[in-house]
């Protein structure tokens, strides 16, 4: 089960512990919750971006899947959802940046 | 006189006048010397000498040839002299001190089993192994599967799934600085699209980087699969 970084800002960071790290260190009676709950301020020591992130172990099945909204992930009752509540982002999308680039091409080509 | 001697620092003069043989430790010089019937001569404490008794006199002192080696041959038998060119390892008889392995050998390490190179000095060796020139850590992973998901990896202890097309590797040993080399690459779901691995400005530490995956001449980060990321510097 992933471990799931709660941010000051509200938005969620999703930490997957390695298998060879969590058969290592699982201790004689721990579930692998246990042990990724315990693991998880090593982590948070060898990564300064963590600093003031609370943790939490969240089933893989109750994370969300839509990653075309990644930025609208939070963490709500024991799931990672998707957020409707958060305003859309402003990036463009590829096909954007494509019809940007194929403008700036057509633009170089006029004598 | 006994047998199978070994000749320290201590006075020792060992001498049989019958048969015109005498020996002696000269510890000012750390050399034994031997006179054997017509003039003293001398050996280097840093080769083997070999120094055989029938159990009451001395009978032979064998300093061997070069490239030989002394071989036991057993419980009350005397070493030998064995030119060891048949061994698949041998060393090198030099103060060079190599030790080769003969054609089509492998050496193999058994579990758990490593080989740590010493630290560079001076210009490297041409096709050298050194501390300096290892891979310290390696992953490949799918960064656009739900969860971060880790194909294959080594000193790896967390992949984190920051945002789109922003990782962060946790190193299971850390790097001595923060300063080690990295190398990354990273591929688009969608061919023909030219990709771009970088290392988030201040975000790389002895125990983790974060990176991001963009397309060319873009500022967005976008998931890519496979990343690929390769690390050296100082453990």
């Amino acid at each position: 089960m992933p471990l799931v970084w709660t941010m000051p800002d509200g938005s969620v960071r999703v930490t997957r512990l390695l298998d060879a790290i969590l058969t290592r260190e699982q201790g004689t009676g721990e579930t692998r919750a246990e042990t990724e709950l315990r693991l998880a301020p090593w982590i948070q020591r060898k990564t300064p971006a963590l600093a003031g992130a609370v943790a939490s172990v969240v089933d893989e099945a109750k994370i969300a899947r839509d990653r075309s909204k990644r930025y609208k992930w939070r963490l709500r009752n024991g799931a990672v959802v998707v957020d409707e509540t958060i305003p859309d982002a402003t990036t463009t999308t590829l096909e954007q940046r494509i019809a940007t680039l194929e403008a700036d091409v057509a633009t170089l080509k006029t004598p | 006189m006994g047998r199978g001697m070994f000749f320290r620092d201590d006075p020792l003069v060992l001498s049989d006048p019958e048969a015109d043989w005498t020996l002696c430790w000269d510890a000012s010089a750390r050399t034994l010397k031997f006179f054997d019937g017509a003039a003293w001569r001398s050996t280097c404490v840093t080769q083997y000498l070999l120094v055989v008794s029938d159990g009451t006199n001395l009978i032979g002192v064998d300093a061997g040839s070069a490239g030989q080696h002394l071989i036991a041959t057993g419980a009350g038998s005397y070493p030998s002299w064995q030119t060891c060119s048949g061994y698949d390892i041998t060393a090198d008889q030099s103060n060079v001190g190599s030790l080769s392995l003969a054609a089509n050998k492998n050496l193999v390490m058994s579990t758990c089993g490593n080989m740590v190179p010493a630290a560079v000095s001076g210009t490297p060796t041409e096709h050298g192994l050194y501390r300096e020139n290892v891979p310290k850590a390696w992953v490949s992973f799918d960064g656009s599967a739900g969860t971060v998901i880790a194909d294959n990896h080594f000193n790896v202890a967390s992949i984190t799934d920051n945002a789109t097309g922003d990782y962060t590797v946790t190193w299971d040993r850390d790097f001595t600085c923060a300063f080690y080399a990295m190398v990354g690459t990273c591929q688009e779901q969608d061919a023909g699209v030219g990709t771009a691995v970088n290392v988030v400005a201040g975000a790389q530490a002895v125990g983790s980087v974060q990176i991001r995956c963009h397309i060319f001449n873009s500022a967005a980060e976008l998931d890519a699969n496979p990343v690929n990321l390769v690390a050296l510097g100082d453990q």
